[in-house]
């Protein structure tokens, strides 16, 4: 018994650990993305009108009709940012909008050159959908602000270019060069990002892209970002263009977190699912062995169901006490988790575990507890009740 | 006799025409072929005859533990042999006490904690319930041991545990499987006697199977079987 104990205290312990960290990456790689290319992104013009205009309103209320996109085609961009950008406005959830011109450039420090994935913008409307202040690792944004010529540079490229603040650089684009002033670096954490993109005022990089209207995409935030799919197909709908949620964006890799998260899971509750075997056979044992004493029982008065709760009695103390103590332990193994020193960098930047405290973890580990003592403790109970005492007295005598 | 104590008389329990039979492999085996008797209150009645003649299942069917294949069963005059499962447990526990020839005491339990089982299932307090079972153990001569785990006793000592923890409920039958059986004739005879003073002083009815002719003797009662029949029920 001591061991089915010790194995639901286990289970428990583990299954709790083992949520906290693949939640806890997942919630982590969610923020960065949140914070790197925000919650929606409006870009490319859908090329039939039909349906574009949804915003329906019958008997003074507003409707959204939604049509099927599946085989539309695109226009690349946004041709008319104003336009889109009061249309945006008009929904209550947006938070911020940020518009910005993508493009493709060779960065030349003088020593080195370097490709760059242009991003030209309003650095005061994108901090208001990014984390970018928070992700500066040298400069600051007001140093972006004052200066038209500033830039500010993924990490990577900055090592890669052995670059820092105040430095001077070239930006060699398909038009024409300019002459840039480094006004701070960032990191993301998402190393494709960190070691390609650049961020530079909106009409800088109009002139080097060579696009002197129109812009390539917004990038809005929400106030809650887990309304953004539903958001993004009314966005979708009202304004005619391509708008993407961040779940749909990213679901390659939400999908990976999922099928992680899963399968600890499942790998996890085997434990559990051997201490109720265990649990099972200790029990089954015990019905054999106290046959004898349950045949008295039964012979002065105790009914079959007092029989059974002996049993889910023991059980149900067990699995008690393995709740008690396993959650301890996966409180006490998440907190120590949490402190490990662990470098990841790729899909997110951090330099420990990351952990995700979260009720539902231990609930969930508790039921699937409670599901394999129970059945363990109750399949044996029932044999327990259905002793016939007479036969057994007979038979021992 | 008078009118009353002719009422005072009115048998306890009655058998009328009891039949059981078991399955050994095909063929049925008929343990009982008709028994029919009846005992009052206060009456130790002896039930003799060889081995497999049907003693014990006469006793489990007469101890609720069992049901007959027919015939019927009248405690206090209720009819038990179609009676629910529910009211056979409880009567069990209310009125009938139960004494085999193994001791049938649970090993991890003291000598007070056996005898206040009973007790606990009809409701009694815990502290309560000891002190009766105490009280029990200091009649049958127990006083000291009654602290004691069943399995550090004696045969003799073990067996009267098993009859305080029969008595505990203040029981109107008392059933006694070969008591003895297991038991030195000191032993025996100190067993034999508390269960006549039981009877006398408490007026419990108690049916004792034994095969000692010489304890058959000395009871109120004689019935004597062979081959699942009682042979001739006859007073000693
Ligand atoms: N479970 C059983 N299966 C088959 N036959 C049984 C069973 N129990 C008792 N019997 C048979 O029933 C008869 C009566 O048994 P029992 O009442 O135990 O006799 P006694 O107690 O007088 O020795 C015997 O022939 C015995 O073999
Ligand atoms: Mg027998």
């Amino acid at each position: 018994m001591s061991m089915s104990l010790l194995g639901i205290v286990f289970g428990i312990a583990f299954f709790v650990v083992t949520q906290a960290q693949t939640s806890g990456f997942e919630v982590f790689f969610i923020r960065t993305i949140l914070g790197t290319n925000g919650a929606i992104r409006v870009s490319d013009r859908f090329q039939d009108m039909e349906g574009t205009v949804s915003k329906v309103s019958q008997n003074g209320s507003e409707s959204f009709v939604f049509r099927s996109r599946e085989n539309a085609r695109y226009v690349e961009g946004v041709e008319y940012p104003q336009l889109v950008r009061v249309a945006l406005r008009e929904f209550p959830e947006v938070s911020g909008i940020s518009e910005i011109i993508e493009g493709t450039a060779i960065l030349d420090s003088g020593s080195r050159k370097h490709a760059v994935q242009i991003h030209g913008l309003r650095i005061k409307d994108h901090i208001m959908v990014s984390e970018l202040q928070n992700q500066l690792i040298q400069g600051s944004i007001d140093s972006l602000d004052a200066d038209r010529s500033g830039v500010l540079l993924g990490s990577r490229i900055a090592d890669r270019l052995r670059l820092s603040q105040g430095d001077r650089v070239t930006l060699i684009g398909g038009t024409e060069n300019q002459q840039l002033r480094v006004a701070g670096v960032f990191e993301t954490g998402v190393s494709q990002i960190d070691k390609s993109r650049i961020y530079l005022d909106l009409s800088t990089a109009r002139s080097i892209v060579g696009k002197p209207f129109g812009s390539s995409l917004f990038q809005v935030s929400i106030q809650d970002p887990e309304k953004a799919t539903e958001i993004a197909a009314q966005m979708q709908e009202t304004l005619g263009y391509r708008v993407v949620g961040w779940q749909e964006r990213e679901k390659v890799w939400l999908e990976v977190f999922k099928a992680l998260r899963l399968s600890s899971a499942i790998t996890v509750s085997s434990i559990l699912l051997l201490s109720g075997l265990g649990m099972f056979n200790v029990f089954a044992i015990m019905v054999i062995e106290k046959n004898r004493d349950i045949a008295i029982l039964r012979s002065i008065g105790f009914t079959p169901r007092d029989v059974s709760a002996v049993f889910l009695w023991q059980g149900g103390i067990v699995l008690l006490g393995g709740i008690i103590l396993g959650s301890a332990a996966g409180c006490l193994a998440t907190y120590g988790i949490s402190k490990i020193p662990l470098r990841i960098r790729g899909i997110f930047s951090t330099d420990s575990f990351v952990v995700n405290w979260e009720l539902s973890h231990y609930l969930w580990a508790i039921a699937i507890a409670t599901v394999f003592v129970g059945v363990a403790s109750w399949i044996p109970a029932r044999r327990a009740a259905k002793i016939e005492p007479a036969k057994i007295i007979r038979e021992s005598l | 006799m008078t009118e009353q104590s002719q009422e005072d008389r009115a048998p306890l329990i009655r058998a009328e025409e009891l039949k059981h039979s078991f399955m050994e492999g095909e063929s049925p085996v008929h343990a009982l072929r008709g028994v029919s008797f009846e005992a009052q209150t206060g009456d130790v009645t002896a039930i003799v005859g060889q081995s497999g003649c049907g003693k014990s299942t006469l006793l489990y069917l007469l101890g609720l533990l069992d049901r007959p294949e027919s015939g019927e069963i009248y405690l206090k005059g209720h009819p038990m042999a179609k009676a629910s499962n529910e009211e056979r447990t409880a009567l069990r526990n209310e009125s009938i006490g139960f004494v085999f020839q193994f001791h049938f005491l649970i090993k991890e339990l003291t000598a007070r904690e056996n005898v206040a089982l009973p007790l606990r299932k009809s409701g009694v307090g815990e502290s309560q319930a000891l002190d009766r079972a105490d009280d029990l153990l200091d009649q049958l001569g127990l006083g000291e041991k009654t602290k004691r785990f069943a399995n550090k006793l004696s045969g003799g000592e073990q067996q009267r545990v098993a009859i305080a923890r029969a008595l505990a409920n203040s029981p109107s039958l008392l059933l006694a499987d070969e008591p003895t059986g297991n038991l030195d004739s000191a032993n025996s005879e100190n067993v034999f006697k508390l269960l006549m003073q039981f009877a006398r002083e408490q007026e419990i009815a108690i049916l004792l199977v034994t095969h000692n002719p010489d304890l058959a003797e000395r009871c109120d009662h004689c019935l004597p079987m062979r081959d699942g029949l009682i042979v001739s029920p006859g007073e000693s």
